[in-house]
């Protein structure tokens, strides 16, 4: 993606103008709000006008280090295994890592295997879907075993002022296809659920500080001289620096393949 | 009744992006999930019908169904009926509402007298921030991202 800079750069001198006009820009920019734009702001509003846009196709694909999974419909259809006495397809997901984007309310149902049921909306930043989460009563199977009772749709409701916009892992999730056709997701009695760690941007007001170039090169070099660290002590060796400009730099050195992150949450050098 | 109110809070809001010289992108049909969009940054405004002058003490409430990443800005807009002046009482992310708002369930009274009806958030509105202050926030992460 062109950076902001980079545009307007170009633009200057597409456009035959000067570093001038632009500062005149950013100030005319910032006295219209009544000065409640930083320079940073503006620009992008100014470069936002003039033709640049942010690169839809850059969202975040992974956290700790693993790619989300890919919830399209003809990616799903891998996953389904038999068929159900009603002669539907059905599978089941091991591992499903995907981002939360909206928690409906809990809806009492009146099934014997589902007593309570919450829609939540997820992506893979792409494609969006719903995930059935249920209330799953205990059971005793054919086999005489007993089946523990498995309640994500009160875990949910639980940690939903929370939730929104995280990432979450689940174990053992349900495909269905319905009747229309289409492929459903939804948790049974083994379903686990995991919220992970994730670079929540938006939560922390950015520093007005721009990041520069040494502070990048000083964080890229401490984490080449450590076998592993973790972002929190990152941002206690480096005091002087935002915690989130810090989550920024790490996302850079990853993304430009030079480090992953490993299950435990710390960051090594490749 | 209430769409009415929502009409005139986002023509409001519209008129201040205006007078902002803040370029904008309006919904693309009637039930839109955003109202607003400035670059791709997507703008949901709400409207709330009362019969007083905003105080910091107030709550402004969402349905927690409604509240979802795919809106990075909700905008709240007060509407005094007694005297029809329409008034943006702050903007908060989706965050900010979780993470400064109250979830009120389904059931749940305020002080014996209001009911919800579902799931809602509930910010007080000097938790909220100015508008220009969270579209600053959003825009320095683009900004940003595009290092």
């Amino acid at each position: 993606m062109v950076s902001v800079d980079e545009f307007l750069k170009q633009y200057i001198a597409d456009q035959a103008k000067d570093e001038k006009w632009l500062a005149t820009k950013i100030q005319q920019k910032k006295d219209s709000v009544g000065g409640l734009l930083s320079d940073e702001g503006a620009k992008c509003l100014i470069a936002g006008e003039r033709g640049w846009q942010t690169d839809v196709a850059d969202e975040e694909y992974y956290v700790e280090g693993r790619y989300m999974t890919a919830l399209d419909q003809d990616l799903l259809k891998v996953y389904l295994t038999g068929k159900a006495e009603s002669g539907k397809s059905r599978g089941r997901i091991e591992t499903l890592i995907t981002k939360v984007i909206s928690v409906g309310d809990a809806k009492e149902t009146a099934s014997q295997y589902s007593t309570s049921t919450t829609g939540v909306k997820v992506t893979d930043g792409k494609i969006q879907t719903w995930i059935n989460f249920h209330d799953k009563p205990a059971f005793t199977s054919r086999k005489d075993t007993a089946i523990p009772g498995n309640y994500l749709s009160k875990e949910i409701q639980m940690i939903r002022s929370g939730i929104i916009g995280r990432t979450i892992e689940l174990r053992n999730v349900d495909v269905w296809e319905t009747q229309a056709g289409t492929l459903n997701l939804s948790t049974n009695n083994f379903t686990k659920l995991k919220v992970m760690k994730d670079l929540k941007e938006g939560v922390n007001p950015p520093s007005n500080k721009p990041i520069t170039d040494d502070a990048h090169t000083t964080i890229y070099n401490y984490i080449f001289s450590n076998k592993g660290v973790s972002i929190d002590e990152l941002a206690r060796t480096f005091t002087d620096l935002d915690r989130l400009d810090i989550e920024l730099m790490v996302k850079d050195i990853i993304d430009s393949g030079e480090a992953y992150i490993t299950n435990d949450g710390l960051i090594k050098a490749m | 009744m209430a769409e009415e109110y929502g009409d005139r809070g986002e023509l409001y809001f519209s008129h201040l992006l205006d007078i902002w010289d803040i370029r904008y992108q309006p919904k693309p049909y009637k039930t839109s999930k955003w109202d607003f969009k400035i670059m791709d940054i997507y703008i949901d405004v709400k409207t709330l019908i009362n019969n007083y002058r905003p105080n910091p003490n107030y709550y402004v409430n969402i349905a927690a169904l409604q509240l979802t990443a795919n809106i990075d800005i909700y905008a709240f807009v007060f509407f005094n009926q007694t005297n029809s002046r329409i008034e943006l009482v702050g903007a908060a992310t989706p965050y900010t509402i979780q993470e400064k708002g109250a979830l009120k369930r389904k059931g749940d009274t305020e002080n014996g007298k209001f009911k919800y009806l579902c799931d809602t958030y509930v910010v007080q509105l000097a938790d909220l921030d100015q508008f220009v202050t969270v579209l600053d926030r959003c825009l320095c992460s683009k900004y940003r991202g595009s290092l």
